[in-house]
């Protein structure tokens, strides 16, 4: 028997509202933890498009999908706010080090990286 | 003995700066949940050594540090202002769905569909009274629901004009206490915690309200600029805002609602630079929303033009039409129609507001005889019941029925509203993770935020890109449910 595509969205939507969580968090290990979640996310959506029963999906299946769109954006903003901050943060630490660690060695600066999303 | 006093004064030194780093620890535990408290380090500087010199070594207490940060304040202040923004936007955007109902139980749309069954009605029987009566019952009410939606907005407006008002003395009060706080840290020594602790929690009040950017400077004052630009506080100085409504100049509609506007101190005109907050939202609101259904100075308003359009409509039909034929030997000559609906002509802002049923018709005064040719003695009653599904442009509003059009009016507002409850959900998470990040970065030396910026730059990268491959399969799944939409 197929699962219900509203079903099967609203479980998606929860993977990316975990995501979301770790994205507030914004530690480097929440965003290990988001990048899992959004991988879950994409396997179930992608085999749900196979699976899922869509000839009877009907309002219901809409506004799921309608509401997984929304997190997927808040997923997105919440992403290129914590990656503004950093990029941000990234250009005062490089004036401020001006290159060099506190000891005097090479400082390991990362080089400026914008992220673009797309979609 | 010169050592064993030397050891006695080192040991004392010690004691004195622990006993200051304990200080400045318990301070730091008492003021865990104090509002804009930033945790202070205690630095203890080595002493030289060297006894030829007299140098005895040690250690004694140097400067008291505060993990402050201005980056990760400001952060935090610029998404107070995002969370301020989209709140005042959800509450003024609330406020309006009433007045776009288009559930049918009431307003515009159920208006219009009860004037065009009337139509019909009269169609059926055209010279029967209580037909024709129905139509100027029916063409009355839907003239009450414009005059209605009208009035509402003209009170949201004038809500939006109180909140404005309360806004900017709310904007200039933060101000103020900013100012007194700066005195104070120009008359104090620079490195009070509890003062330091207080700006930064007005400073986060006051972004908000309104977009500032905050500079500290070598005094421990602060300078307080809006939208970057705009002079709110320098040291002991302060630069009130004020809140006026005007006229554009070279307006085309001289009589329409005024505009809102803030000035700067200077007089000068600075609603342009507030763009976010509170205030942000609220102008938004009052002088972008609401006159693009209401009007202003340079737009008549949709709802005008909606409500003047349909009259003309309506009036230009039963104009059209006779009341009674001419007589057979030509003696009596036929009766034209008589305009159904009347509305202030000098003031093409004020339509809605003044749309009424002419005064001076009778129910047997509504035409129905289609003079042709062919003469159709109901011919005038279909023509209007037409216009619940017109075929013609000239019978449309903006290409559609007017039922549709004011749908479309709702739709636009449900959206406005949808838009800006998405956007509170996700600046008030955007403001959690401002503090958390602000929390992590506390403390933390440079050579440490080099290293863990390096990790971050790897899982940005990584979760953007599987963003990318979600945002797409989503765009699948959309074709799949509403084919060719996506």
């Amino acid at each position: 028997m197929k699962v219900d595509a509203a079903s099967g969205l609203a479980a998606v939507r929860v993977e990316v509202e975990g995501a979301c969580q770790a994205l507030i968090l914004a530690s480097p290990e929440a965003l290990t933890c988001c990048q899992r979640a959004l991988e879950r996310a994409a396997a179930a959506l992608r085999q749900g498009q196979a699976a899922w029963d869509w000839k009877s999906a009907g309002e219901a299946a809409r506004k799921e999908a309608s509401r997984l769109q929304a997190v997927i954006r808040r997923a997105g903003r919440l992403l290129s706010s914590a990656s503004n901050y950093h990029a941000g943060w990234l250009r005062i630490l490089s004036v401020m080090t001006g290159g060099y660690s506190q000891r005097g060695e090479a400082a390991c600066m990362p080089g400026l990286r914008r992220i673009s999303l797309e979609g | 003995m010169p050592s064993l006093i030397s050891s006695l004064y080192v040991q004392a030194g010690a004691i004195n700066a622990f006993e200051q780093a304990i200080a400045v620890s318990a301070a730091n535990v008492s003021n865990a949940s104090t509002p804009g408290y930033a945790s202070q380090t205690q630095i203890l500087v080595a002493m030289p050594e060297d006894i030829s010199q007299g140098a005895t070594g040690g250690v004694k207490a140097g400067a008291v540090v505060s993990s402050r940060d201005q980056y990760a304040e400001q952060a935090v202040r610029n998404q107070q202002t995002a969370l301020g923004g989209a709140t005042q936007s959800v509450n003024s955007l609330t406020s309006l769905q009433p007045l776009f109902d288009v559930t049918g139980a009431s307003g515009i749309s159920t208006a219009l569909s009860s004037l065009y069954q009337s139509f019909a009605a009269w169609g059926q029987t055209p010279s029967d009274g209580t037909a024709q009566q129905a139509v100027l019952t029916a063409a009355g009410n839907l003239a009450t629901a414009f005059q209605q939606t009208a009035s509402g907005l003209t009170s949201a407006a004038t809500t939006a004009d109180e909140q404005l008002q309360q806004t900017v003395a709310q904007v200039n009060t933060l101000v103020g206490q900013l100012q007194q706080l700066n005195t104070l840290a120009m008359g104090g020594t620079g490195n009070d915690s509890g003062l330091d602790a207080d700006m930064n929690a007005t400073l986060e009040n006051l972004s908000q309200y309104i977009p500032i950017s905050a500079t500290e400077q070598p005094d421990g004052t602060y300078t307080v600029l809006l939208g970057g630009q705009t002079p709110l506080v320098i040291g002991s100085q302060q630069f009130p805002l004020s809140f006026d409504l005007y006229q554009p100049d070279n307006a085309t509609y001289p009589d329409a609602p005024p505009l809102a506007q803030i000035k700067a101190s200077d007089g000068s005109d600075i609603t342009g630079d507030i763009t976010g907050g509170q205030l942000g939202a609220l102008l938004n609101f009052r002088d972008t929303v609401l006159p693009s259904y209401m009007g202003d100075g340079n737009q008549a308003g949709t709802l005008n033009v909606m409500a003047q359009q349909f009259a003309d409509t309506v009036n230009g039909i039963l104009t059209s039409g006779n009341i009674s034929d001419a007589s057979a030997d030509g003696s009596t000559p036929a009766v034209p129609g008589v305009p159904l609906f009347t509305y202030d002509t000098t003031n093409a802002t004020n339509v809605a507001a003044s749309l009424s049923v002419s005064s001076t018709i009778t129910p047997s005064q509504l035409a129905a005889i289609d003079s042709g040719p062919p003469e159709v003695s109901n011919g005038i009653p279909l023509a209007l019941t037409e216009l619940e599904n017109p075929q013609s442009s000239a019978d449309q509003f903006n290409g559609e029925s007017y039922t549709a059009a004011f749908g479309d009016m709702a739709t636009q507002t449900g959206n406005l509203v949808n838009q800006a409850t998405e956007d509170q959900q996700v600046a008030q998470s955007a403001l959690t993770q401002a503090q958390n990040l602000r929390q992590q970065q506390s403390g933390v030396n440079l050579d440490q935020q080099a290293a863990t910026l390096v990790e971050y730059q790897r899982a940005y990268q990584a979760n953007a890109e599987m963003l990318t491959v979600l945002n797409q399969l989503m765009q699948d799944t959309i074709n799949i449910l509403e084919p060719g939409t996506a």
